[in-house]
């Protein structure tokens, strides 16, 4: 049971390298069955088909144009109302209907229950602190795992792995330079997410710094976040199992994958 | 030095433009959602079609996207499985896989013998991959076509990402098995 863990995880380890272009590095002690099935998926890998330099021109052409063309119309033709009405007939009806009832509601309120007050209740923004960023010169803790990407690492963790409901979640993560030059983070810190885990969809997203941050080979710089467990409208978040997820980078126009050495799971369970 | 940016900060520094934002984001995505679609339709022209359909989706929406609620990837991917869906439903036809030969744009190193040759392990793959179950095909189309990790697939098809690591797995050594008893055949 254990060595079939350990097999899917190199596996999955070692063909997400051969995905981003690099070598796979198969250990000579690694089991046949494992050591052909990545052989295989490098073969898989190769085969992967690419489109056609016609279709991608003409569609990025076709595309383009499309584009231009509406935002040449935009300002000379187009009302406000057309602005704000949406294209599909289905949400035309949609929104007229709303109009309606709302226009309806209010003659209502206003003819039969003029007194009523109504009572808007506006969400809260999030509440985010930050503490500047600090580096360190030793590690924190160790990590196994390969480096997700040869530029930066980044090791996250949490002050809690279960919080109550609504209590502030205390994150820390750290980015280390795995290069042999300074290396510049234009907006530093990256964009961080949290994630909801029962359907990877981000519940909170915390936006890059507006600062440059230059990090010196191997020097580490450590962010701390505070997260009130609400969502982007500002409605508490559901009870589960969450995680951190760091938006990719680019170097020269290439995506680098930015993942956590190690995982960063924590819970929210009921009051 | 070397300097690491944010596809935000690309988009920006490309143009003030949103067609050229959008092309940015293109070039980016394009070869992704291709090979995604190309996994699960049969041929090239519907491979192509429904990619065409995909990003045209996107730049109907391209201005209202919020990085907050979603990445450009998670994003890019749901319009594309969306378009998938809505291409199975309307023509009622049952999933097949395939990854066609698109010998119009080999590898420029390519001798003839090896373009063939590779055309010949490409139609071979194409039938070893219509033996898997669906979520088997699913996984392999957002694994080697989408370039998702494990952990991504988990979440767009409601997993655990064990249980997308174990299914991708066999499913590999299913198709080298397959790939080999047909070489050999």
């Amino acid at each position: 049971m254990a060595r079939a863990y350990e097999e899917e995880r190199v596996f999955a380890e070692q063909l997400d390298k051969a995905l981003a272009g690099q070598a796979m590095q198969i250990s000579p002690g690694a089991a046949d069955d494992l050591r052909t099935a990545l052989e295989f998926s490098q073969r898989m890998v190769n085969l992967r088909p690419d489109p056609r330099l016609q279709f991608r021109t003409v569609l990025k052409v076709n595309l383009i144009q499309q584009l231009k063309e509406k935002e040449e119309r935009q300002p000379s033709g187009r009302s406000w109302f057309w602005s704000v009405m949406p294209r599909e007939p289905i949400w035309q009806a949609t929104l007229v209907l709303a109009i309606m009832l709302v226009v309806g509601g209010v003659i209502w309120g206003t003819l039969f229950h003029p007194f009523t007050t109504n009572v808007v209740k506006v969400p809260t923004a999030p509440t985010v602190t930050s503490t500047a960023p600090a580096p360190t010169a030793a590690a924190t803790t160790a990590s196994t795992a390969a480096p997700a990407n040869p530029y930066l690492a980044a090791q996250g963790s949490t002050d809690k792995p279960v919080y109550q409901s609504g209590e502030p979640v205390k994150i820390e993560i750290s980015w280390q330079n795995l290069t042999s030059q300074d290396l510049t983070i234009n907006e530093f810190p990256p964009i961080v997410s949290l994630m909801e885990t029962s359907d990877a969809q981000p519940v909170y997203t915390f936006a890059a710094g507006k600062s440059s941050r230059i990090l010196t080979p191997g020097q580490k710089a450590v962010f701390s976040y505070t997260w009130d467990q609400r969502d982007a409208q500002g409605n508490l978040v559901a009870p589960g199992r969450y995680y951190l997820e760091l938006e990719e980078l680019y170097y020269n126009g290439q995506a680098v994958k930015m993942d956590f050495s190690q995982p960063v799971n924590f819970d929210i369970s009921i009051k | 030095m070397l300097t690491l940016l944010t596809l935000a900060e690309i988009v920006e520094k490309v143009g003030s433009s949103a067609a050229e934002s959008f092309a940015a984001f293109y070039e980016q995505y394009l070869p992704k959602v291709y090979r995604y679609i190309n996994y699960r339709v049969s041929d090239v022209p519907t491979s192509e079609d429904l990619t065409s359909m995909v990003f045209e989706k996107a730049l109907n929406k391209f201005k209202s996207f919020d990085s907050r609620k979603a990445g450009f990837s998670t994003w890019i991917f749901t319009i594309a499985r969306n378009t998938l869906i809505d291409h199975f439903r309307s023509r009622r036809q049952t999933e097949t896989v395939g990854l066609e030969t698109v010998m119009d744009n080999p590898s420029p190193l390519d001798s003839p013998e090896e373009e063939a040759e590779r055309a010949e392990e490409i139609s071979l793959l194409n039938s070893c991959l219509s033996g898997l179950s669906a979520p088997e095909k699913e996984i392999i189309s957002l694994k080697f076509g989408a370039e998702m990790t494990n952990r991504q697939i988990a979440g767009v098809l409601s997993l655990t990402e064990s249980n997308v690591g174990v299914i991708l797995y066999r499913a590999v050594r299913k198709l080298r098995d397959n790939f080999r008893g047909r070489q050999d055949g």
